[in-house]
């Protein structure tokens, strides 16, 4: 029998045709065994997973330490059969080979099978962490205590030098294993019993934590340090250690050390100046404090360090502690004060700025975002075939931008009888290829396009589970391929004539493919067209004429939509019902399932239409990548309210990522076109402000800059939106962004101002928000002039944050707080 | 130093089976010149590289040699550097061997051989940068500690400082996240400094009294420096690079004037070899001195070229270039790819242009014409 047959009769078979034999043997069988170990190895169940796992076996009695690497041979899941071949064969590379295993992937069980090899004297104990980190994981079974019972030879004190990654480390262990069986109390209980010395327990874990670790693995060692509870004595001890750690990026172990310093007899001054701009509020604020206690008369200077921190509240403190303990006339002082006030609290500014003797800061007007669609330009039209195989080439990888995507239509639609020849060979190839591994729509109509143009053959449009808004581009195509698969060129009547996507009514050539003049309608710019034919009554009707509704109804759904966008078109609807009136859907905010949720309401729609994109923006969204949703907010650019109001129920249903769909920021880029944003496009601005998905809040707060700079939206009719949508959001988010928009200019922060103060006296003060209105008041030399915001503000009672705020806004007077600095102080 | 070794330990955009053996290897590279110390390195994924600049200020001792090694900065590096305070003198020794701080020595290990096409690579980007934006410490701080997702975004002026916003304009940073590791350093900035160049990498240059730490973000997170192809063109192209390099004695920059009067060579020829010697990892660039500075790496120079896979592929093509008039035909995979007026057919240009360095393709083509 060789070993090959021995293989396929069983792990066992192979024991027993390895027993014994010499090296040579063994390496004649190698490579016949390697290859049937690869050509299974895909395999995870049925005859061929068992003829893997015997021929894993094998490996082990016959290939080299180089091949078992190569072939990352590291299990030691058949640990009998392995076990009895290694001791049969005992291999010079089995400590590499364990090292090996454990490097790659430190299980439990690989470090006990490791254990054993060493225990029998067939390997040494390997270097590096991974036997360390098998170690812990191996602790799995029966608890940490009971793996150093059975092996009490064990040099604990490594865990507290290896800091493991992923699921591997001390961290990861306990928190996924019941408290008894984890490794911190089994330390401790080592410690009780005198197995392990305590003393050195402690200072091996603040050693640990100024290793550098990552925050989730650091925290393991702070929290058994706190879980050893360490005397005063003890903690007095080792005061130059916790010290040491307040130098730490990791925040929570400078609290940790910060906590542990708490009323010990130590004087720190200098090593707690990272500290006061920890991220952590509370842990600026205790290193203050801490700071507060010495009597160094470098206090005040470390102290400034804080006025650089984000809190106010942190900002204040440091001052507080900089104006009792410093003078103006301390040069270091004043120059640590003067580069960090332009960064504090307006509410705290003027105090500094009159410290320190300098003048009001004058703000420098900033230039405003410039909207994209500033200065639309004309689309310049593909100019012949090799721009086209150039242009359709990129389409195919990317999708996008969609003017492209329109480009390319239009070229194929002039140029189709042209024959490009073998240069189109690579292309054609290419387009086969993603018809056979689709992508995104806008990529695979792409490709169907350029088969029908260089294959000249039609392909099956892709399938969707129901009718959607990108279903059209896909009914577009078609309509467009069955024309180029005979070479009939005809100009492209939906082609925009300008980067805002509008399309010249005049420029419109007659007789075009009915869905590409229904394209071309919902695209139009102001003015005249007419034509011969229906084609040409329905751009009459279009452009504000008069016609004789015709029979095909997606033309005349479009001529409606085109004529009056919002509003009913009694002709259509007379001649084509449902198609005629225009959809004005209201917005609701309900609950289920204890979760708030939103939806459009008085929707009435007949069963949605492939050919009828204005009824499909009312469908579902499906599967878009970005580039699809950004060719679709092209279908009709003259009904955004209808865009908008999709977007906000897409938005308003995932404001905390729920989902990651990538594709509903494109919603948004349509905020920043130059077009008053009316109630819908309030709304979707407004939940954009709140969306926890970063890209998406930081298109809402461009979007809003360049409204309020452009006048496209009243900051009081937001106002009523954000109160409209109060129950739905979090504030905090609001003020956030808010916060964030106002930086941008001093006017649009003005807007800003008058926003949150119409807010207030629409809806129930919320801290973060009023907090909010008071520094930019401050910074605007601005106060509340609305008798219903002031009424709310003074309504609210007691010493919350709101209130506390509430109180400075109230008394922030006209002209300003410049004049009257001592008010800043009541906000601490 | 703490924060380059933080560079070096990341991962931004790598599988993570890969993760343990990267970081293995993760060793800045120093480099002792005239009167300056810089330490450099890439993040594991190489998709960010940084440099700390020690300024002549904050040096003060014996400079027994120039040249450059590279050490590993494991835990005990780390714990060391973790525990200086501010204002605290600390004795540094940099030699052929390893480095010596704070009482913790490391060892001269070996560099992972794709550092090297990095190195290279981000030399080659950092050249085309400008400035683009200078704000001060109250600003930069404000800025890095408002940073917020991991996603792109464009960096923007707001009011006296910068902002993140997604609409395109100013300079575009791919990878938001990739700026977090600066926001250990921004306690200590005076200022920041951002340059770009327009196929999409950028540099944040932190100043600080003494020093400068400077991170090189790659024009997308998965694109790793060492796998763009910057400088393709230089390494199927000839320079007088011999007369210029034995003219390079480690300055910290290098002028254009000094090397062109040194080397008898006009400025323009002189700026062609430093492209190329550039191209070979024998100068790096500094973007605050604008110009470039001498470095040797401890490799093998003649294995940049070894390593730029389309390369190696073009050479195989070279043979099979066809041409038809003003065209070139290149075979490709089933089909004839068409070069013409520098623009290829294949996809790999359709998806990137030149933006990522010529294909293989347009570089068989210039081979073929290099030709005698």
């Amino acid at each position: 029998m060789s070993l090959e047959e021995a293989i396929r009769a069983g792990r066992g078979e192979v024991v027993a045709w390895l027993r014994g034999k010499d090296e040579a043997s063994r390496r004649a069988s190698a490579p016949a065994v390697l290859k049937l170990y690869k050509s299974t190895s895909g395999a995870y169940q049925g005859p061929e997973r068992e003829i893997n796992r015997a021929a894993s076996v094998a490996m082990m009695g016959v290939a080299t330490m180089a091949e078992l690497r190569k072939a990352r041979l590291d299990l030691a899941l058949e640990q009998e059969e392995v076990f009895a071949v290694l001791r049969d064969r005992r291999p010079d590379w089995l400590t590499e080979w364990a090292a090996f295993s454990l490097e790659r992937q430190p299980h439990g069980f690989r470090w006990l099978f490791v254990r054993r090899l060493e225990d029998e004297g067939l390997c040494q104990r390997p270097d590096g962490e991974g036997y360390w980190l098998g170690m812990i994981q191996a602790a799995g079974r029966d608890g940490a205590l009971a793996l150093v019972e059975r092996y009490p030879e064990l040099d604990l004190w490594r865990l507290f030098e290896v800091e493991g990654a992923g699921e591997f480390s001390l961290a990861a262990f306990d928190k996924y294993t019941a408290d008894e069986r984890g490794w911190a109390h089994g330390l401790r209980e080592l410690s009780r019993r005198g197995l392990l010395e305590r003393s050195r327990l402690l200072d091996a874990s603040l050693q640990a934590l100024g290793r550098d670790f990552e925050q989730f693995r650091a925290g393991w060692f702070s929290r058994f340090h706190d879980l050893l509870e360490p005397s005063l004595e003890e903690r007095q001890a080792r005061v130059g250690a916790y010290v040491g750690l307040l130098g730490s990026r990791i925040g929570p172990t400078v609290s940790f050390a910060l906590r542990a310093l708490n009323g010990l007899a130590v004087e720190v001054v200098e090593p707690l100046a990272p500290a006061l701009t920890a991220r952590e509020k509370g842990t600026a604020l205790a290193a203050l404090k801490l700071l507060s206690a010495s009597n160094s008369p470098r206090v005040a200077l470390v102290a400034a360090e804080g006025l650089g921190h984000a809190a106010t509240e942190v900002q204040k403190a440091a001052w507080k502690l900089v104006s009792e303990r410093g003078t103006g006339t301390d040069t270091a002082l004043r120059g640590a004060v003067q580069e960090r006030v332009e960064g504090v609290s307006a509410t705290l500014a003027p105090t500094i700025r009159t410290w320190l003797g300098a003048p009001s800061s004058q703000s420098s007007p900033a230039p405003l975002p410039a909207s994209p669609r500033e200065g639309r330009q004309p689309v310049i039209p593909v100019a012949d075939g090799d721009e086209l195989l150039e242009l359709l080439s990129r389409l195919l990888e990317t999708g996008e931008p969609a003017l492209d995507l329109e480009r390319a239509m239009d070229g194929v639609s002039r140029l189709c009888a042209e024959n490009p020849g073998k240069a189109g060979a690579p292309l054609l190839k290419r387009a086969e290829q993603r018809l056979k591994r689709p992508a995104g729509r806008c990529q695979t109509e792409m490709a169907r396009l350029a088969v029908a143009w260089l294959g000249r053959r039609l392909s099956p449009r892709p399938e969707d589970y129901q009718v959607q808004l990108g279903s059209f581009l896909s009914a577009r195509v078609d309509e467009l391929c069955a024309r180029v698969v005979v070479g009939r060129n005809a100009p492209l009547a939906a082609l925009p004539a300008w980067s805002d996507g509008r399309v010249d009514p005049a420029g419109i050539q007659l007789p075009a493919d009915p869905l590409d003049l229904a394209q071309a309608l919902l695209r139009l710019a102001p003015g005249r067209g007419d034509g011969p034919g229906e084609g040409g009554d329905a751009l009459r009707f279009a452009t504000g004429g008069t016609a004789q509704v015709g029979p095909t109804a997606p033309l005349w759904a479009a001529a409606a939509r085109a004529r009056c966008p919002h509003s009913d078109c009694a002709e259509v609807e007379a001649r084509h019902p449902g198609l005629g009136n225009a959809c004005q859907p209201g917005f609701a905010i309900f609950e289920e399932h204890n979760h708030l949720w939103v939806r459009l309401t008085g929707l009435s729609l007949p069963e949605p239409m492939l050919q009828l994109p204005t009824l499909l923006v009312w469908a579902s969204s499906g599967d878009d990548t970005p580039a699809d949703r950004r060719w679709q907010a092209t279908i009709w650019p003259n009904g955004r309210p209808a865009w908008w109001a999709r977007g906000s129920l897409a938005l308003g249903n995932n404001l905390d990522w729920w989902e990651a769909d990538w594709a509903d920021v494109v919603y948004l880029e349509s905020l920043l076109e130059p077009v008053p944003l009316e109630v819908h496009g309030r709304r979707l601005l407004a939940l954009g402000l709140a969306a926890k998905e970063a890209g998406q809040s930081g298109m809402a707060i461009d979007a809003l800059a360049a409204a309020l700079s452009q006048g496209r939206v009243d900051p009081r009719e937001l106002a009523a939106t954000f109160a409209e949508l109060n129950e739905l959001l979090k504030p905090a988010r609001w003020a956030r962004t808010l916060a964030e928009t106002a930086r941008v200019s001093e006017a649009v922060a003005a807007q800003v101002y008058d926003l949150l103060e119409r807010h207030l006296a629409l809806a129930p003060p919320a801290g973060e928000l009023v907090e909010l209105l008071v520094e930019l008041g401050a910074g605007l030399e601005r106060s509340l002039v609305d008798p219903l915001a002031r009424e709310a503000l003074a309504s609210l009672k007691g010493s919350g944050k709101a209130a506390r705020a509430a109180k400075i806004a109230l008394s922030q007077q006209v002209s300003g707080l410049a004049q009257n600095p001592s008010v800043s102080s009541k906000l601490t | 130093m703490l924060a380059l070794s933080r560079v070096v330990r990341s991962r931004f955009h790598t599988p993570a089976a890969m993760l343990a053996r990267i970081l293995r290897e993760a060793d800045p590279v120093i480099t002792c010149g005239v009167d300056r110390l810089r330490l450099e390195g890439f993040s594991a994924c190489c998709s960010a590289y940084a440099r700390v600049d020690l300024q002549p200020e904050a040096l003060d001792g014996a400079w027994l040699s120039h040249g450059t090694t590279n050490v590993d900065f494991n835990a005990e590096m780390r714990a060391a550097l973790t525990t200086l305070q501010e204002g605290e003198k600390c004795a540094l020794t940099v030699g052929r061997e390893g480095l010596e701080l704070a009482g913790v020595r490391e060892e001269k290990v070996p560099l992972p051989l794709r550092w090297l096409k990095g190195f290279v690579e981000a030399q080659a980007h950092q050249a085309r940068m400008q400035l683009k934006y200078e704000v001060d410490a109250t600003e930069t701080r404000r800025f890095l500690r408002e940073l917020r997702g991991e996603k792109d975004a464009y960096l923007t002026s707001a009011g006296k400082g910068l902002r993140l916003s997604q609409v395109k304009s100013g300079v575009a940073v791919a990878g938001v996240g990739r700026l977090k590791v600066l926001q250990d350093v921004a306690r200590h900035a005076r200022g920041m400094r951002v340059y770009a160049h327009d196929g999409g990498a950028c540099a944040f240059s932190l100043q600080m009294p003494e020093a400068r730490f400077v991170l090189v973000l790659s024009p997308e997170v998965w694109r790793g420096f060492s796998g763009e192809g910057q400088v393709l063109e230089q390494l199927v192209s000839e320079a007088s690079w011999e007369r210029v390099r034995s003219s390079l004695t480690w300055q910290p920059v290098l002028s254009l004037e000094e090397l062109s009067r040194r080397a008898e060579l006009p400025p323009d020829e002189v700026r062609r070899a430093l492209a190329w010697l550039g191209s070979r990892g024998v100068v790096g660039y500094d973007l605050d001195l604008g110009g470039w500075f001498h470095r040797t790496l401890p490799y093998d120079y003649t294995l940049v070229e070894a390593m730029h896979p389309r390369l190696q592929a073009a050479r195989k093509l070279v043979d099979r270039v066809r041409r038809e008039g003003s065209d070139f035909w290149v075979p490709g995979t089933d089909v004839e790819h068409r070069i013409r007026e520098g623009r290829c057919t294949c996809p790999w240009f359709s998806q990137h242009g030149t933006e990522r360095g010529p294909c293989k393709h347009i570089l068989a083509v210039e081979l073929w014409r290099d030709e005698p």
